[in-house]
């Protein structure tokens, strides 16, 4: 009866506490009622206060050791998707400012050439010194009739005036501006801000300027955040083995010093 | 490794560890054993159940204080196959340093009077 209590008291104890240690504390348990045979209310007080603080302690430090190391891992894991998203985000907000930036002077100089045109300037445009977007950054004027023809420009590519896919032209006039980014051939790449211009001769003023330069950035941008990425979860990584490390070390280091519970004979 | 950190690390030891320690220092013995000999020794003011007991040498055996060792012929030959420990030699460092610093404790009361000696000699 005696026995058939303490073997099932000792199924209180961790799993691997109890597959490790189960047939000795059993043993121990003999040997220590066969010793105090003439004292079965001491021998009882013993073992029960025995099996009280040890089953609290043991499963507190089996609760404790999973619980740290789940928390470490999942602060690590979350602390792994705030760092890939910060990286993507600084990517992205550095891509966007390029992009914006990319598009002046071609506001200011799609709106000069509106109001000019507007009030009847001058279609045409010096056809000597075309701008190749291909090879120059400098930035150029077309001028489209109201049906998305070129009458005019400054910029030509394989000696032809780029023209942007004719849904630019309906959103332009929809919403009096557009600005796209737009590849009239592949590696070419060209940030465009497009205006309607009414009067006598309507039509539509695109101001480009080639992006080859941004793009250059951006892959650059893309690089430093890879690196950065990479060098940042290398370090969480290394910081979280260290948590980890020292985690289990300053456990054991308790258990053993005892600098967390010095009283009595607990050690 | 955590059995690799420094001796003088583990200093001050519980007074359990220390007195299991002590009683593995003149040879291996089985956990009952250890038992009934800190109990001896301590003049029953440390009674360690067997739950205590296998859970210090459990951490113990993890900070590579004690470890496992063959158990004795004679006790081979017994139904009732016991584990037996043994000091390793950072544990016998352990308790050796363990041991200096009561002593050097012992005797710095000792000479501030603190068990009436000197208070003696002075009468």
């Amino acid at each position: 009866m005696t026995e058939r209590f303490y073997r099932a008291a000792i199924r209180l104890y961790p799993p691997e506490f109890h597959a490790r240690n189960g047939q000795e504390l059993l043993l121990a348990f003999r040997d220590l009622r066969a010793d105090m045979a003439g004292h079965r209310f001491r021998f009882w007080i013993r073992v029960l206060k025995d099996l009280a603080i040890s089953l609290t302690k043991e499963n507190f430090r089996m609760f404790n050791d999973r619980g740290i190391r789940r928390v470490i891992v999942l602060q690590s894991a979350l602390m792994t998707v705030v760092v890939t998203l910060v990286a993507l985000m600084g990517y992205v907000i550095a891509q966007q400012a390029l992009r914006q930036g990319a598009n002046y002077p071609q506001v200011q100089m799609a709106q000069d050439a509106t109001f000019r045109l507007a009030a009847g300037g001058d279609f045409h445009m010096a056809g000597d010194d075309l701008v190749d977007p291909s090879r120059s950054l400098a930035p150029f004027l077309i001028v489209f009739d109201a049906s998305g023809h070129p009458i005019s420009s400054s910029a030509a590519l394989n000696g032809k005036t780029p023209v942007p896919p004719p849904g630019v032209f309906s959103y332009a006039r929809d919403h009096r501006e557009d600005r796209v980014s737009w590849q009239p051939r592949p590696g070419v790449r060209i940030a465009a801000v497009i205006m309607p211009f009414g009067g006598q001769h309507p039509g539509f003023v695109l101001a480009g300027r080639s992006l080859s330069e941004v793009e250059a950035s951006e892959q650059k941008i893309w690089y430093l955040t890879i690196v950065g990425w990479i060098t940042l979860l290398f370090a969480l990584g290394i910081g979280t083995a260290g948590v980890l490390w020292s985690a289990r070390e300053s456990k054991q280091q308790l258990a053993i010093t005892g600098c967390s519970f010095r009283a009595g004979n607990k050690p | 490794m955590p059995g690799m950190a420094r001796t003088s690390d583990r200093i001050p030891l519980t007074p359990a560890v220390f007195h299991i320690l002590l009683a593995l220092a003149d040879g291996e013995k089985h956990g009952y054993a250890v038992m009934k000999e800190v109990e001896a020794h301590t003049q029953g003011r440390i009674r360690l159940g067997p739950g205590t007991l296998y859970g210090s040498f459990d951490r113990l055996l993890a900070v590579r204080l004690i470890e496992e060792c063959p158990s004795p012929p004679n006790d081979q030959a017994s139904s009732h196959h016991r584990r037996y420990y043994r000091l390793t030699a950072p544990g016998r460092l352990a308790l050796r340093e363990e041991t200096q610093r009561l002593r050097s404790a012992v005797a710095h009361a000792r000479r501030k009077g603190v068990f009436g000696e000197a208070k003696a000699e002075r009468a």
